[in-house]
């Protein structure tokens, strides 16, 4: 038996309205609303001034908390769902929350150093972006697996397919899934830059189009296993059933053709859903000359004959372009186009370009005749992000039988570099040409884009010439990502306005970017994406394991890095008492079982936490949750690699302490042996750490706090994680 | 300076400023006609990072319409040219 994942509630907030209905209603109607003059902040000193915002005032910071924690109240009550009753999680993404709080404190950190801090009492260093998903998880109870991936403008399809994957394989009962993004003048900035900006209107596909038109808002699904949903007795709107998450190894910015038909093929593959069964495709359709030829050449490629009978929507030309939130709100208008037989016309369209095929575009008032039955939503975003999601009717038809996910992963080879380390460098028996842990000096590297780049080479490098395969792709977890690039921005937008903002640096300014430049240049073809939070490493590595294990991607490269800047080394020092340096860790994961492995991911569980920094309890229910699914029954837990910032130390000892299985572990506080907290990298760091004591014999003996240092083949380790307002990761390793 | 002078010069900064963007060295000749993607070797974003520069150093502002139309070196001279006229 099959048991497909269903969509069973959304919720939306959106310049179109605050409420699915109203959206909707709007979206259709064609009394649509015009994109009006930026009231968030001063746009007069840019060449275009318009948005499509979300009406209302309030204190901006709060805005993307309010958005996200109303689209999921809606979304849940919608699909009849109290979340605190089941296992219930959450996949938020996002690309540039938080960045509004950030501005303002970048330039006055530039001007008055740590002054400046005083002055913006609830800086973090996250700059509030985890604080939209914390809301939601407070506001619903939300207490099963969390997430915030961050894709740029494809960010949602990864939470969306993340948490597909968290309820199929029944990690959660429920999961919600989606985006929120707020309208910032950094990334407004940006887009300014780049020229990315109609003046007047966004105009898919149109001849004349000048741009896209920047949006925000918040747009949620309640996901369930079709069986549960039936449990319950709640009505399915639609499935998720298929997707494909890519990399576009051609260009930064610009998204291909070619990567884009490859990607929309795979989706309708992994749906089992030939061309002829697409009622319409929803488009990125952002409006720039470039999106929009490339996309149009790749969806007549894909449609062939069909191309004329298949309508083609973009709801970019009615809500603006919503960042992160795009596919999770093609998501959302697919689900009402399916349950509401209307498509949501093409608006601001003066006519065919002459230069693109000719597609079919939805009109107002041609609405499907028959029932539809699937829709391709398309989303794409800088550092090559490229996915599709199909979203189909539910029916009683023949279903390709899925592949159960196999755990465990293997390991099949491992890098890190960290800075400044003093101690002696080793060669580990695994790799004979790649040292484990390298000592490197990168407190002077030019971005996290170089230290990514050089330690995937590295870790490459035991390939020889031939590279991996090309699905292979790349999760990498960070707390503070590029954010380097935002903190100069702000400063030169201050200082000299929007001609000091660097186009250069707005292409590689997203979280994802270090990842998306490190797969083009060696060629990865599969989904890369960054996870954020303290605890964005672990998280990483099991999202990369879990599409291993369920066979969607052969191979992965998986970790965590960060490069803090002196704000941010400053920042945390005084708020955490945290010594924060730059390192990445990163491992590769196969499904392959004839490569000699190093260690076998076991199991790996992600838990909300009602609190903003996880207490015992939740560290002690994410340690419960870790015990595998299926295979041994209880297994002794050997050693306990503890996650190093201050404030979560007695929290964990004390789940530590209350875990049967933990009886007799030896604790382990790699930050001891690596001089320091490495922020997202540390998690993935402390892995690194048992494989080399794991070759070693034991742990160092610098680094153990509690238990027997010794360690033998066979013995397992679980690696804690946690994160401000981002919940808790643990993972489970066999050593081999 | 003589205004000729003067313009001169601009065209000898403008030149050097292509040829960064373009990361080529500052010892190559530049003529009128050489088109900045074509014969220079501008892509996408270096075309943007020029435009951006030129706003910057000159504190003129270019419109959209102006940066489509601004393909070759000559096009570039004439553009400043006029704006620091004007």
């Amino acid at each position: 038996m099959t048991d497909p994942v269903c969509v069973t509630g959304c919720g939306v907030v959106s310049a179109l309205g605050e409420s699915v209905a109203e959206f909707w209603h709007n979206m259709i109607d064609d009394a649509v609303a015009a994109p009006e003059v930026v009231r968030g902040f001063d746009a007069n000193r840019y060449r275009v001034g318009i948005a499509h915002e979300v009406p209302g005032a309030g204190e901006r910071m709060e805005r993307a908390s309010s958005f996200a924690a109303r689209a999921a109240r809606e979304a849940a009550t919608s699909a009849g769902l109290d979340p605190w009753r089941r296992r219930t999680g959450l996949a938020l993404a996002t690309t540039s929350c938080g960045w509004i709080t950030g501005q303002a404190l970048a330039c006055d950190y530039a001007q008055d150093g740590g002054e400046a801090f005083a002055r913006h009492p609830h800086a973090s260093g996250d700059h509030a972006r985890d604080a939209a998903a914390h809301a939601v998880v407070a506001e619903l109870g939300i207490n099963g697996p969390l997430a915030t991936p961050s894709a740029a403008c494809a960010a949602s399809a990864h939470a969306i397919a993340w948490a597909a994957g968290q309820v199929a394989s029944g990690a959660a009962d429920a999961m919600l899934a989606g985006g929120v993004d707020v309208l910032t003048e950094l990334v407004y900035a940006g887009f300014h830059s780049v020229r990315a900006l109609a003046p007047d209107a966004c105009r898919p596909f149109s001849r004349d189009r000048r741009g896209l038109v920047l949006g925000e808002g918040a747009a949620l699904l309640v996901l369930e296993r079709r069986s549960s949903a039936a449990a319950r007795g709640a009505t399915v709107l639609a499935e998720i059933s298929g997707c494909a998450l890519t990399t576009d190894t051609r260009d930064m910015t610009n998204p291909s053709a070619v990567a884009i038909e490859r990607t929309m093929t795979a989706a309708l593959k992994d749906a089992d859903c030939p061309v002829d069964r697409l009622d319409s495709i929803s488009a990125h359709g952002t409006g720039t000359r470039a999106n929009d030829t490339a996309e149009a050449q790749a969806i007549a490629e894909l449609l062939g004959d069909a191309t004329r009978s298949t309508p083609v929507c973009a709801i970019k030309s009615s809500i603006g372009h919503t960042q992160g939130v795009a596919a999770a709100f093609g998501c959302v208008a697919a689900v009402l186009t399916l349950t509401t037989r209307c498509r949501p016309p093409l608006r601001n369209f003066l006519g065919p370009d002459p230069e693109l095929p000719a597609l079919r575009f939805a009109a107002p008032d041609d609405h499907p005749a028959q029932r539809p039955r699937a829709i391709l939503v398309n989303a794409f975003g800088f550092g090559g992000a490229t996915s599709s999601v199909v979203i189909s009717t539910e029916g009683p038809r023949a279903v390709r039988r899925r592949a159960r996910a196999r755990f465990p992963v293997r390991v099949a080879g491992a890098a890190a570099m960290v800075a400044r380390l003093a101690r002696e460098r080793r060669t580990s028996r695994w790799m004979p040409s790649v040292q484990l842990t390298e000592e490197v000096d990168i407190t002077d590297a030019g971005s996290p884009d170089d230290l990514v780049l050089q330690a995937t080479r590295r870790l490459l490098a035991r390939h020889g010439g031939r590279g991996p395969a090309a699905s292979c792709g790349s999760y990498l977890g960070t707390f503070y990502g590029s954010q380097r690039i935002h903190e100069r921005s702000a400063v030169a937008l201050s200082e000299t306005g929007p001609a000091g903002y660097k186009p250069r640096d707005f292409a590689v300014s997203t979280y994802n970017a270090p990842a998306g430049r490190a797969a083009m240049v060696s060629g990865l073809r599969g989904p890369t994406t960054a996870w954020l939070g303290m605890n964005g490493g672990l998280a990483a590595i099991g999202a990369a394991a879990e599409l291993v294990a369920s066979g969607r991607c052969e191979r992965m490269i998986a970790g965590g890095y960060d490069l803090p800047t002196a704000m941010l080394a400053e920042l945390l020092h005084r708020s955490l008492a945290v010594h924060a340096k730059g390192a990445i860790a990163l491992l590769e994961l196969t499904a392959r079982d004839n490569e000699p492995a190093v260690a076998d991911i076991v199991s790996h569980a992600s838990v909300a936490s009602s609190s903003r920094w996880p207490g015992p309890h939740d560290f002690a229910l994410a340690l419960e949750r870790s015990e595998p699914r299926q295979g041994t029954g209880q297994a002794r837990l050997h050693a306990i690699v503890i996650d190093p910032t201050p404030v979560l130390r007695d929290a964990q000892l004390a789940a530590i302490a209350g875990c049967s299985l933990a009886r007799g572990a030896a604790v382990i506080d790699a930050a001891l042996h690596y001089g320091g907290h490495h922020l997202a990298a540390s998690a993935p760091l402390g892995a690194l750490l048992a494989l080399e004591a794991a070759d070693a014999g034991a742990f160092p003996e610098s680094c153990v706090i509690d238990g027997d240092a010794e360690l033998v083949p066979g013995n397992t380790v679980v690696v804690l994680a946690g994160g401000w307002m981002t919940g808790v990761d643990v993972m489970r390793i066999g050593l081999a | 300076m003589t205004q000729a002078a003067e313009t001169d010069d601009i065209q000898e900064q403008l030149r050097r400023l292509i040829l960064e963007e373009a990361g080529l060295p500052q010892e190559t000749d530049v003529a009128g006609d050489m088109r900045l993607e074509e014969d220079l070797g501008l892509d996408s974003l270096a075309r943007l990072s020029l435009a951006t520069a030129l706003e910057q150093q000159y504190e003129v502002t270019i419109t959209d319409e102006e940066f489509d139309a601004m393909q070759t070196f000559a096009e570039v001279c004439d553009l400043v040219r006029a704006r620091l006229v004007g």
